[in-house]
């Protein structure tokens, strides 16, 4: 049984050269979608036709195509990954919108995201903050004992929940003051319901969150805009407990940032 | 050589660079927006005294300018400049960092979850703080007239008849709606206000966090009737000249 059918789609995408273009929407005529398509592959087949007529194709980001790598970054329709719940670009099938139905796609606006090509943007930002805490160092040698290091199950699952995390950015993205609060969140979650996460945990929250001013993102306005649009569903509960580090790390004197580090 | 080994931080280090933080500004928000609920709330007790009559309303009102309220006055004022500043000068430097944040707009805009009082937290809180200004240009400093003397007092007793002036400034109806509409913003700002509060203070629980949504609303719903009560009482005859 095939429920396919085929649409026909009115596009407005955002189309800028490089990053000191002004930009602005082109509007496409895209008949013949399948419905069974996602939505990049929609944009494949628009490209195809665009090299066909000599244009230039609609530059997007994507790699995996399966929802874990977190590349397929854009609005559409005004919301990040698009009107589903819990999926990414790439994910989103073109079921989801109807025959003759208009479709603006928008870049991820952020400043600390500026954008590269059409719908690709430099989300480095991220990795910066990675960089700046995200982390344990662990000294590798052997391999030690599974169960040497106990931990229950009610924190491993916490723990999980905000490594789920795949840093595309769309909780920054769909924010209205574009703050990173939830990816940061996520990372400090992960690590802190974990034993081996807590060695560095004050340092990390107060690195990360200085890193995250200097980026330029905005601060959480508490509207939980980036837990309904996260496609890993990852919750504002995380933001909490970021803050709860960061008050901790700062009130118990043992947050040892880099700065202070310069400075002695 | 020695002491470069081990990092000794100041506490004064990270605590200043906690509060010039982003995260230090929504911390000074949180704290100084609910230590301004807390004051709101005796302000609109002390406010409801009014339906006691004429005669205690202006006791109170004269206890709180006599010499032994002193202390309590002017505490009461230096506690609300440094709570009231501080808010708007941190809501002030947030909403800049966040517009800068985006450089760039979206062309079209769905939102999911972000309700329109959080979305807005910025305008109701210029609308109340001009609210405020007016308010106080008509009830303490007195721009627009003041208090009436009372009929037969023989000063050095302070003859300020505030009952009169309140239940006057709301017998004229445009006042009345303008301190109506001036709380339903409050109590709006404060619907997202008390739950961003606790959860920027890291206060965040499955169970708990649905009910301190419903606590915000509460709370701001208690605050705007309190004070609405008064024009209102005014405007229904309950309160009434003397
Ligand atoms: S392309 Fe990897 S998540 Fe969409």
């Amino acid at each position: 049984m095939s429920t396919q059918a085929n649409l026909h789609l009115k596009l407005h995408v955002w189309r800028q050269k490089n990053a000191s273009d002004r930009g602005g929407f082109v509007e496409y005529d895209v008949p013949g979608v399948s419905s069974d398509m996602s939505f990049l592959e929609m944009f494949d087949v628009l490209n195809e036709r665009l090299i066909e007529k000599g244009e230039e194709p609609v530059a997007f980001d994507h790699d995996c195509r399966e929802g874990i790598c977190g590349m397929c970054s854009m609005v559409i329709n005004g919301q990040p990954h698009g009107p589903k719940r819990g999926v990414t670009t790439c994910q989103l099938h073109m079921r989801t919108f109807h025959d003759g139905q208009e479709i603006w796609v928008e870049p991820f606006r952020s400043s600390a995201f500026p954008v590269v090509k059409d719908l690709v943007v430099d989300r480095g930002a991220l990795d910066r903050m990675v960089q700046a805490g995200g982390f344990v160092s662990v000294r590798t040698g052997g391999a030690p004992d599974a169960n040497a290091t106990p931990i229950s199950k009610v924190e491993a699952d916490l723990s999980m929940d905000a490594a789920a995390c795949i840093g595309c950015g769309a909780c920054v993205a769909s924010c209205k003051n574009g703050s990173a609060a939830l990816f940061l969140g996520a990372q400090v979650s992960k690590y802190k319901h974990l034993p081996q996460g807590l060695t560095e945990r004050h340092e990390r929250v107060a690195n990360m969150m200085a890193q995250a001013d200097l980026e330029g993102f905005g601060a959480c306005g508490n509207q939980a805009e980036c837990e309904a649009v996260c496609p890993k569903e990852i919750p504002i509960r995380v933001i909490a407990e970021m803050y709860r580090e960061y008050l901790r790390s700062t009130f118990t004197g043992r947050a040892i940032g880099k700065q202070d580090r310069k400075r002695t | 050589m020695q002491a470069a080994a081990t990092p000794t931080p100041s506490a004064g280090g990270h605590v200043w660079r906690f509060l010039t933080s982003s995260l230090g500004a929504k911390v000074t928000m949180a704290l100084t927006g609910l230590g301004f609920y807390a004051w709101l709330c005796l302000h609109m007790i002390g406010n409801l005294e009014i339906f006691h009559g004429a005669h205690f309303f202006n006791g109170y009102a004269h206890f709180l300018h006599s010499n032994e309220a002193k202390p309590l006055l002017w505490g009461s004022r230096v506690y609300l400049v440094v709570v009231v500043g501080l808010h708007i000068l941190s809501g002030v430097r947030l909403w800049w960092l966040n517009r800068q944040a985006r450089a760039v707009g979206y062309r079209v805009r769905r939102w999911r979850a972000a309700s329109l009082a959080s979305r807005t937290m910025i305008w109701t809180g210029v609308a109340v703080a001009v609210f405020v200004f007016f308010h106080l240009a008509h009830f303490t400093w007195g721009w627009f007239g003041g208090a009436p003397a009372i009929a037969g007092c023989v000063p050095p007793a302070d003859c300020k008849d505030a009952y009169a002036m309140v239940h006057q400034a709301f017998t004229n109806g445009w006042v009345a709606a303008g301190y109506i509409v001036a709380m339903g913003l409050i109590g709006f700002h404060l619907w997202h206000a008390v739950w961003s509060a606790l959860q920027t203070l890291g206060l965040n629980g499955p169970k708990w966090t649905p009910f301190a949504k419903k606590l915000g609303l509460a709370l701001g719903v208690l605050l705007a009737v309190g004070f609405v009560l008064v024009p209102v009482g005014v405007l229904a005859n309950f309160i009434v000249a003397h």
